[in-house]
């Protein structure tokens, strides 16, 4: 009997809670629509204004906007930030800092939850904000979420201020990758030679090798005895071997001996082969005949990266690989490769 | 007045160039989508065309391509401005019939320096 009066009940009540619960669903999807409509209205109504004050001048209207028009210039300028620089960015981080934009993301650096704290970093290193860079470097170095240390990483090397590179090689070990480092340094640029230079002589090994990397990448000419040094004399293989490929990168002639030391059998494949890479982009000529011996050894990256450079060393290096050629065996096949690739 | 043609997908970009080009005098029509760019390029050929590389209905190389195969646009300048920073994207774009190249993040200043030397010399 009980069961038949409370069984009844129970399914109205059910029922009346799923019914209302759809009701709250569906009017939280309206409301939500209905904001969203009205802040692409809002975007689409400031973005001429916006883009007037870019190639112009409309500041005051937009430093004074309010409610939804106010979030969409906020917006707007956000994203234009990464695309446009010169005066166009000089114009959008003023209008951003006089709206208060840049000072809330500086606090949510440092007070603020995991993703507010990496939407600030974005921002405020498409802002190119050094006012930043302390609070950046803190987050890169401390012990927040992997994600969040590379996007303060990203940040600190569109800000460009040389003093967070040792940080970011240090990071390397943390989590952050060596392309997101390598990147972020690259883009602080020349200003970050000197301090790779004395990573490369005193950092840790993923640090030594990654600013070997980067002096490279960077088209550091002046960094040709440090690497010099480092092909001769560095204990890490790794780091001799990044060492190499820049010193061919950036053609530096005072690293020709140690590259020539490095085509040794004592040394690595990886080393040899880099050596003679090296070698043949920086087309040294005197590298000919170590590098013909090395088209007979029988470790095939060795070999080949030994013809490739050959045929890279003019008439001689040529004569030298065709001569290879006619002798058959592995080395002809080597040369004949290497001649295919360079026609 | 010369009339250029700025394809760009990117609202805010096109809507920045079409303005600041505008502004400098020119008489500017926007595309989002390139297919109907190149239509109206061959209908009534431009003085010059700015155009993004990367765009999802059709890439900025084919544009310049097809452009380049057309004898009316042979010979039209086309200023590529895009993201693509490499040097292979560089070598792509001269490749398929660039005239100049500008990368991403850009100065409209500069930008519009370079279509008016580029226009002054084809004068």
């Amino acid at each position: 009997m009980l069961a038949e009066r409370i069984l009844p009940a129970v399914a109205t009540a059910l029922g009346a809670l799923l019914g209302a619960l759809c009701a709250a669903t569906a009017l939280g999807k309206l409301l939500r629509s209905a904001v969203e409509t009205r802040a692409e209205r809002a975007v689409t109504r400031m973005r001429p204004r916006l883009v007037q004050l870019v190639a112009g001048n409309e500041g005051e209207v937009l430093l004074h906007g309010r409610g939804a028009d106010g979030r969409a210039v906020d917006r707007l300028a956000t994203e234009l930030l990464g695309k446009v620089r010169g005066e166009a960015h000089a114009d959008l981080v003023a209008m951003l800092e006089d709206r208060g934009v840049l000072a809330r993301a500086r606090r949510r650096l440092r007070r603020g939850h995991g993703a507010g704290r990496a939407r600030a970093a974005e921002l405020l290193g498409a802002a190119h904000d050094r006012r930043s860079v302390p609070e950046l470097l803190g987050l890169l170095r401390g012990r927040r979420r992997r994600e969040i240390r590379s996007v303060a990483a990203r940040a600190l090397g569109r800000i460009g201020d040389p003093v967070a590179v040792p940080a970011l090689l240090d990071a390397l070990g943390h989590g952050v990758t060596p392309r997101t480092v390598a990147q972020a340094v690259l883009q602080i640029g020349l200003p970050a030679e000197e301090r790779l230079r004395r990573e490369l002589l005193s950092g840790g090994a993923p640090a030594r090798a990654l600013a070997a990397r980067v002096l490279g990448l960077a088209g550091a000419v002046t960094a040709g005895q440090a690497l010099a040094r480092a092909i001769a004399t560095d204990p890490d293989a790794e780091v001799r071997v990044s060492a190499a490929a820049s010193a061919g990168r950036l053609g530096a002639p005072c690293a020709v001996d140690a590259l020539l030391d490095a085509l040794a059998p004592q040394r690595t494949r990886a080393e040899r082969a880099a050596a003679a890479e090296a070698l043949g982009r920086m087309s040294v000529t005197g590298a000919a005949e170590p590098l013909t011996r090395l088209v007979g050894e029988p470790d095939v990256a060795v070999a080949h990266a030994a013809a490739c450079a050959l045929a890279r060393l003019g008439p001689d290096g040529r004569a030298r690989l065709e001569a290879l050629d006619d002798a058959g065996g592995l080395p002809a096949e080597h040369a004949r490769e290497a001649l295919r690739r360079a026609a | 007045m010369k009339r250029l043609l700025v394809i760009e997908d990117d609202v805010d970009i096109r809507e920045l160039v079409a303005f600041k080009l505008t502004q400098v005098g020119y008489e500017v029509e926007a595309f989002e989508d390139p297919r109907e760019a190149v239509e109206a390029a061959l209908h009534q050929p431009p003085d010059l065309v700015v155009l993004d590389i990367m765009m999802p209905a059709m890439s900025g190389l084919e544009v310049c391509r097809r452009l380049r195969a057309e004898p009316a646009t042979a010979v039209t300048p086309i200023v590529m401005l895009t993201a693509k920073a490499q040097e292979a994207d560089v070598e792509r774009g001269f490749a398929a019939g660039a005239t100049d190249y500008v990368v991403k993040p850009f100065s409209p200043r500069e930008l519009v320096s370079r279509v008016d030397a580029i226009l002054s010399r084809a004068a």
